[in-house]
């Protein structure tokens, strides 16, 4: 008994022992993880916690001149269930169905899954996110999240780009001013579980991510809407492929409008093709055709070896030259330099390339800015085709003076032929006026800049009066004169290459009219091309009446008296202008009687209480930010004196 | 009532300290948990100081019962046991979790036979030990009828599967023989025997072999098998000495599963750091030395090798909890006494303190 004891003694005295060791190991163990590997396992927790879940900063907003927003950050909010803690989920689902308008039988599926979170929808509407509020449904929430929204849904969409889904600018001027829309970046990380849902730890909501500032731009909403409608009107009319219409500010350089047929809607970015999303005014180089004389008319004035009353023989439409029939639609015997512009004789400009050489003929391609990028603050912009004239065969300076065989964006042409307007600047045009911080300071101002002087004021002018024929009586261009104004500018009708069997494709035609207004203090440049009309391919048919409709409507919108009092401008068929730029939205303004204001790109309820303010009578369709109203702003009421809205969202 | 208080008063300030930092921790571990599945954050708080309570009732109970009364008591509780684990395997009876039948749905809640099972065991190898104690030396007499009755118990275990429990209660029966003074030839001979038997568990069960070869190389395949103890090395480690404070775990945020049982301690080592893991383990050491201690000073065999056997189960399953925890042994799904949520264990392990509690009054 004793010795057992004994034993047991000792043997309990080894198990002590063994234990003390475990004890020692483990804490060992633990000294080793917390102290000598802390760091490192923390960094490798840090990289799971930290991972994928970023806060995206608001990016700022993009307006047009006035103020009218063009692309807005919403924070959009997003739907989800808990369909453990749904109280009644089929009670649920229906409202949810009947909300959201999705099919009840996949979200009863997800309400009834065996989960703890399921998303029901991602950036739903303002409105529905107002509904789904008034629920209060134990088990349904929403969270938000950034969205990139373009109140004005298609209006220069190819120019605006979009945003990808992690806020990025992909293309147009989201990607080229992204740094000053986009907001800070890098610190915005916060905290996430193992089911990648956000946690709101302490000092992660208090963490405030900069948000991006605004850009102005020189954009004229009211312009862009035109030009777009114009545009988009005789293309449907002549079953063209394309076009784009520009109007320029000729002193400046700024930009008011740049459209582009087909259009594109960002909103749905992800939707729409690449043919649709491209900026053509800077993306597509076309051979410019008649309207590229006006430039060898400037050379050869500016070098003095022409005047406006010199006499050419046009040789009655045949001319042999280089080993080459030139021709020209109409034959003409002898004519003045001016005339000839008028008509637009190949065989006269012929004549004059001969005599101004290609070398100086080279030097004002040049000096105009031809085979340069413009530098306008856009993405994608090609510097157009042009061959040195070491290399032109003889022929080659023919073809030159009637605009074949080299090729410029619409937007060379029309800085072309803003240069002439201005009295002799190659202006560098622009469409951002200025970036502005989160908090409202200027960050980044857009002066106009001179590029370089190409021609003479003298030379400009004498030009300017000569292109006014054109649209005169007797010109080419008649059909792009305005009622009250002088309006000056050149047709052109270019034959496209043919890509697939060399030389020019005799059906397809680009037929374009560029020029300005008012000819003598031009305030508007305007360029206008239609790719591949169907119907009818001259441009002083196809585009000069797009020219004349736009102007119109820009002349009277910019104020600009008409030059003979007299004849008062009739109202515009399904154009509605406004005489003058109304108070922009969020202003409290009563507006004169006669006009409607302006609802476009407000919310629904931002809508709902101007119109209650001013004591109209508006009805609404659809749901979301005001995209279309009848009568546009400015416009005269209709006869019920009802407004209509059109929302979407 | 000074008699009645004349108990280990290290024991009583261990248990006392760990059942303090025991409800913090399920209170911390559970909240996101619980909110998440019940829309309750204190769901399993409450529960767990239901348990608590009922705990320490029963813990003032054992602690007054005659030794005499707990000897009787040895076999019924092992009868009992084992009609509990047997009823626990039938479907319908015993509730499954997990991929394991390890509760019994009683009124009002799910018991855990397994845990009856270590306090039965003890009990049972006490007494009869105690009874044998001069045939102990007998490998047929002394060794062979506890190793048939402890193993039909730990049978029983395997089949629900409950690996852990069984690998614990194999630890506390060789403990137990070797502190009653089987002769080392049997016990190393038999464990011997018992590898292949081990060995042949461990490889017919698909989930064990993985769990085995995650426990070599955790990194192997961070997105699978190695994940849990992966989770558990980040938390415990991101503690560092501080610890990130109360209730400021990143890894109970679900990346660590059943962090308010099985990985408590890691949610301890990295909300309270070094510090708060060594006063873990050190009060632990204490319950543990203590009990030593105690047994060393007991005269009477039963009395003895019970307070020895009801030590080194709450020793054992502490130490193995948390070097699981640490990567030290391979997962196996033991909670850490007087801390882990789980009621069955802590009205177990209350019972066991009181019992120890009551073997040590007079004795001090």
């Amino acid at each position: 008994m004793r010795r057992t004891l004994q034993t047991s003694r000792v043997r309990l005295g080894v198990a002590k022992i063994l234990f003390l060791v475990i004890f020692l190991v483990v804490g060992g163990r633990a000294f080793q993880l917390q102290v000598l590997q802390g760091d490192k396992l923390m960094r490798l927790g840090q990289r799971q916690h930290l991972k994928e879940w970023t806060v995206l900063p608001r990016r700022g907003a993009v307006v047009d001149r006035a103020g009218e927003p063009l692309a807005l950050s919403l924070e959009a909010q997003s739907v989800y269930a808990r369909p453990q803690r749904l109280q009644n989920s089929a009670r649920a689902g229906r409202d949810l169905a009947g909300i959201l308008k999705i099919n009840p039988a996949e979200l009863k599926r997800k309400l009834s899954a065996a989960k703890s979170f399921v998303w029901i929808k991602r950036q739903i509407a303002p409105g529905e996110a107002r509904q789904i509020q008034a629920l209060n449904s134990e088990g349904i929430g929403m969270f938000y999240e950034p969205r990139r929204y373009y109140p004005q849904g298609q209006l220069a969409g190819q120019v605006i780009g979009f945003v990808g889904r992690d806020s990025e600018g992909l293309e147009g001027l989201e990607l080229r001013y992204n740094d000053y829309i986009r907001g800070e970046t890098g610190s915005s990380v916060a905290e996430r579980d193992a089911l990648g849902r956000r946690v709101l730890v302490e000092g992660v909501e208090g963490l405030q991510i900069p948000p991006g500032g605004d850009i102005h731009l020189t954009l004229d909403t009211t312009l862009q809407h035109l030009a777009e409608k114009e545009l988009e009107a005789s293309i449907t009319k002549y079953r063209a492929k394309a076009g784009v219409a520009i109007a320029v500010e000729p002193r400046t350089g700024e930009i008011l409008a740049l459209a582009n047929y087909p259009t594109f809607n960002p909103n749905n970015y992800s939707k729409e093709s690449a043919e649709h999303r491209r900026n053509r005014a800077v993306t597509d180089s076309f051979e410019p055709g008649s309207t590229f004389k006006t430039i060898l008319a400037a050379a050869a004035l500016e070098e003095g070896i022409v005047d406006k009353e010199d006499l050419f023989f046009c040789e009655e439409g045949k001319y042999r030259y280089a080993g080459r029939i030139i021709h020209d639609t109409h034959p003409y015997g002898w004519l003045p330099f001016h005339k000839i512009l008028q008509v637009s004789s190949n065989i006269g400009f012929t004549k004059v390339a001969d005599k101004l050489n290609k070398e100086r003929f080279f030097k004002y391609i040049e000096k105009f800015g031809f085979g340069q990028v413009t530098g306008v603050d856009m993405t994608g912009e090609v510097p157009g085709l042009l061959r040195r004239p070491e290399t032109w065969a003889e022929i080659d300076l023919a073809t030159h003076a009637f605009g074949q065989g080299l090729s410029a964006t619409p937007l060379q042409m029309a800085m072309a032929y803003a240069a002439i307007a201005n009295g002799g600047f190659l202006m560098r045009p622009y469409v951002v006026k200025r970036a502005m911080s989160p908090k409202g300071e200027v960050l980044m101002e857009n002066q106009p800049h001179v590029v370089r002087r190409v021609i003479s004021e003298k030379t400009a002018r004498s030009l300017a009066s000569m292109l006014k024929e054109v649209t005169d009586e007797g010109g080419t261009g008649t059909m792009a004169s305005v009622e009250g104004f002088e309006v000056a500018g050149k047709t052109g009708t270019a034959q496209k290459v043919d890509l697939v069997n060399g030389g020019y494709d005799a059906r397809k035609r680009v037929a374009s009219f560029v020029g300005f207004a008012p000819a003598d203090d031009p305030r508007l440049v305007l360029m206008v091309l239609v790719d591949e009309p169907q119907v009818n391919v001259y441009g002083g048919v196809v585009a000069a009446p797009i020219f004349r409709n736009i102007a119109r409507g820009a002349l009277r919108h910019l104020g600009i008296a008409a030059k003979t009092p007299a004849l008062i401008p009739a109202p515009v068929a399904d154009t509605e202008i406004p005489l003058r730029r109304l108070p922009k939205r969020n202003s409290q303004t009563i507006v004169d009687a006669g006009a409607t204001p302006d609802f476009l790109g407000l919310s629904l309820r931002e809508a709902v209480e101007k119109a209650r303010k001013l004591n109209l009578r508006v009805k609404m369709h659809g749901n979301g930010y005001v995209v279309k109203q009848s009568p546009g702003p400015g416009g005269r009421w209709h006869d019920n004196g009802v407004l209509v809205l059109n929302l979407q969202g | 009532m000074r008699e009645a208080l004349a108990v280990d008063k290290w024991i009583c300030f261990a248990v006392v300290a760990l059942l303090a930092m025991g409800l913090t921790m399920v209170l911390s571990t559970s909240y996101l948990y619980s909110q998440e599945r019940f829309a309750d954050g204190t769901y399993f708080f409450r529960k767990q100081l239901i348990a608590l309570g009922v705990g320490l009732v029963g813990l003032v109970v054992c602690s007054f019962m005659p030794a005499a009364t707990l000897r009787r008591l040895a076999y019924p509780l092992l009868a009992c046991t084992f009609l509990a684990l047997i009823l626990v395997l039938i479907p319908g009876v015993g509730i499954m979790r997990g991929g394991a039948r390890r509760w019994l749905a009683l009124p009002g809640f799910a018991f855990q036979p397994a845990e009856l099972a270590k306090l039965a065991m003890v009990f049972y190898l006490a007494h009869s030990m105690a009874r044998k104690q001069e045939k102990i030396k007998s490998f047929s007499l002394g060794v062979l009828p506890h190793l048939m009755i402890a193993g039909a118990l730990l049978g029983v275990l395997l089949l629900q599967p409950d690996f852990g429990t069984a690998l614990i209660l194999a630890v506390v029966l060789y403990l137990m023989l070797f502190i009653a003074g089987a002769r080392l030839p049997h016990l190393l001979g038999t464990a011997l025997m018992a590898l292949p038997v081990l060995i042949y568990v461990m490889l017919t069960a698909e989930y064990r072999v993985r769990r085995l070869m995650t426990f070599m190389d955790p990194w192997r395949d961070p997105s699978s098998s190695g994940f849990q103890v992966i989770q558990s090395l980040i938390a415990f480690g991101s503690g560092q000495f501080w610890g990130r404070g109360l209730g400021e775990s990143r890894q109970k945020l679900f990346y660590l599963p059943e962090a308010h049982t099985d990985f408590v301690y890691s949610v301890i080592g990295e909300e309270m750091g070094l510090l708060g893991a060594l006063i873990v383990l050190a009060l632990f050491s204490v319950i543990l030395m203590r009990g030593l201690r105690l047994t060393a000073k007991i005269e009477e065999p039963f009395q003895q090798y019970l307070a020895f056997g009801l030590t080194v189960l709450l020793g054992l399953q502490g130490l193995i909890h948390m070097s699981v925890v640490m990567g030290l042994m391979p997962t196996k799904g033991l909670v850490l006494p007087f801390i882990s949520y789980g009621g069955s264990a802590m009205v177990v392990n209350l019972a066991e303190v009181g019992i120890l509690l009551g073997l040590s009054r007079r004795r001090l």
